[in-house]
């Protein structure tokens, strides 16, 4: 026999389920949807003919199911909880939506009952970009009042610029003239996407300013970024370089904004990037930072894909989206693969439940002002939570005779 | 596909179909033959001796351990998407 069966028992019945013959107990229940932390799992032992539930043994979800001999016993999965979670699981998704040439696909939630009826849909790049396209219209119509809408983008290149540069350009809220894309130099992992950027801004028309390195260095008041990439690896070797790209590029971005007199900044963080962040600030019990909109100073940067999935955001231009993932160094940061895997993984185990959640992360930042401070120690702007002397004297250490 | 390389990720990876749609050998530490498994190791631990429940830890709530993310980070507290 090459499948075992499971007995799910919960207070709305018993279901069944096939685990495999070379899988272990955890492995099915993953397969199932099944959270391990809902249920008690024992094999419950055959005795005379009859299968009771009292004469059971604890089974771990590490046994290997191809061990079990079927004809002492059952296994049987308790759900330890009355919730609702079988409807929940049942038929996951129940219907597909098909389409020609298809690029990307999402499960979606009912618009009634939510993930109680999921449905898969696939998405041709056309429908992709409309998608993009409707969240960016959104946006731009919450644009704060009496202030000019000219922007600053941010452009690396790859997949998520392209498509928030596409969506820009075709919005009929914003005139192109009034974008204005930005691409940084001076982070390895990102330079080799600039004749990509080039080439994606004149196929909008646009004009790429790119800032080289030396004017980094300027703009930052230093010496050698260089230098600065080295001492940051050696001081925060915990942290990918990822994070100092951050930083430069809002230092940059932020920079060239104030020269050009523009006061706001777009980049192409979606979904999971705010969602992630999110997560990660309840964590330190405090509030998610703002978005859409959100001031660093006197510039405010601004999210217009923000409610979009980046499978949704890649499905628009996805051979681009490819070339960018092979271009990217591996991060090793632990804490942003967990927040990270978390924002994805809630979509998987509840379609819907991501959006839902980003959107009372919006409101929840709402309720509360001054998110992002500035620390008259850095002279610069810093979320506004307890940073150390200690931490704050070893950010400026790597600055120094730098 | 097997690998005598005891795993450190209870990971199920799928390393032919990763480099068939991809094209390159780019997986884990660049080794094909690092095929994750569900093979565990045993490990002693006496629970009683803890000090708390807690002992085995919980998730670090910073993004990075030094929270270098809070200073430089506070566009995109993640890193860069």
């Amino acid at each position: 026999m090459s499948e075992v069966l499971l007995h799910i028992h919960s207070s709305h019945g018993v279901y069944r389920f096939y685990g495999k013959k070379n899988e272990t107990l955890g492995s099915a229940l993953k397969r199932a949807g099944i959270p391990i932390s809902a249920v008690t799992t024992v094999f419950a032992l055959n005795r005379r003919g009859k299968i009771s539930k009292s004469l059971f043994s604890f089974l771990s979800i590490s046994q290997n199911l191809s061990r079990l001999n079927q004809k002492n016993g059952k296994v049987v999965v308790q759900l330890s909880r009355n919730i609702a979670l079988p409807d929940l699981l049942s038929g996951s998704p129940a219907q597909i939506r098909k389409t020609e040439n298809p690029v990307s696909e999402w499960i979606f939630p009912d618009k009634e009952i939510g993930g109680f009826k999921k449905t898969l849909v696939q998405l041709s790049a056309e429908e992709c970009k409309k998608m993009v396209s409707g969240c960016v219209n959104e946006v731009f119509d919450q644009w704060p009042k009496k202030k000019k809408m000219k922007l600053i983008v941010g452009v690396s290149g790859g997949g998520d610029s392209n498509v928030l540069l596409s969506s820009l350009i075709h919005s009929k809220k914003i005139q192109k003239k009034d974008i204005f894309p930005v691409m940084m130099l001076g982070i390895p992992d990102w330079d080799k996407q600039v004749n990509q950027a080039l080439s994606l801004c004149k196929s909008y028309g646009l004009k790429l300013q790119i800032i080289n390195k030396e004017n980094v260095e300027r703009i930052l008041s230093i010496k050698s970024l260089d230098n600065l990439i080295f001492k940051f690896k050696r001081e925060f070797s915990d942290a990918d370089l990822e994070f100092l790209g951050t930083f430069l590029l809002r230092k940059v971005l932020s920079s060239i904004a104030n020269s050009r007199k523009v006061n706001f900044v777009a980049v192409g963080a979606n979904r999971e990037d705010l969602l992630s962040e999110g997560i990660a600030r309840l964590s330190r019990g405090l509030p998610p930072l703002p978005a859409p909109f959100r001031q660093i100073g006197n510039v405010t940067f601004v999210y217009p894909m923000w409610k979009i999935p980046k499978k949704i955001g890649d499905g628009a231009f996805p051979r681009f989206s490819l070339v960018n993932y092979e271009n990217r160094d591996p991060s090793f940061s632990e804490g942003r693969c967990i927040f990270y895997y978390a924002a994805y993984a809630i979509s998987d185990i509840c379609p819907g439940l991501d959006i839902t959640l980003l959107e009372g992360f919006s409101k929840l930042s709402g309720l509360s002002k001054n998110h992002i401070v500035k620390n008259p120690n850095l002279e610069d702007f810093v979320c506004n939570e307890k940073i150390s002397k200690k931490r704050i004297n070893r950010w400026k250490a790597i600055f120094q005779d730098t | 596909m097997q690998s005598s390389v005891q795993p450190k990720v209870i990971v199920k990876v799928e390393y032919d179909v990763k480099q068939d749609l991809l094209g390159h050998k780019k997986w884990i530490n660049n080794d094909p033959t690092m095929v994750v498994s569900e093979a565990m190791v045993s490990v002693n631990i006496d629970i009683h001796q803890a000090v708390k429940w807690g002992v085995l830890g919980a998730e670090k709530p910073n993004v990075t351990r030094s929270g270098v993310e809070a200073i430089a980070c506070p566009n995109a507290l993640n890193g860069w998407g």
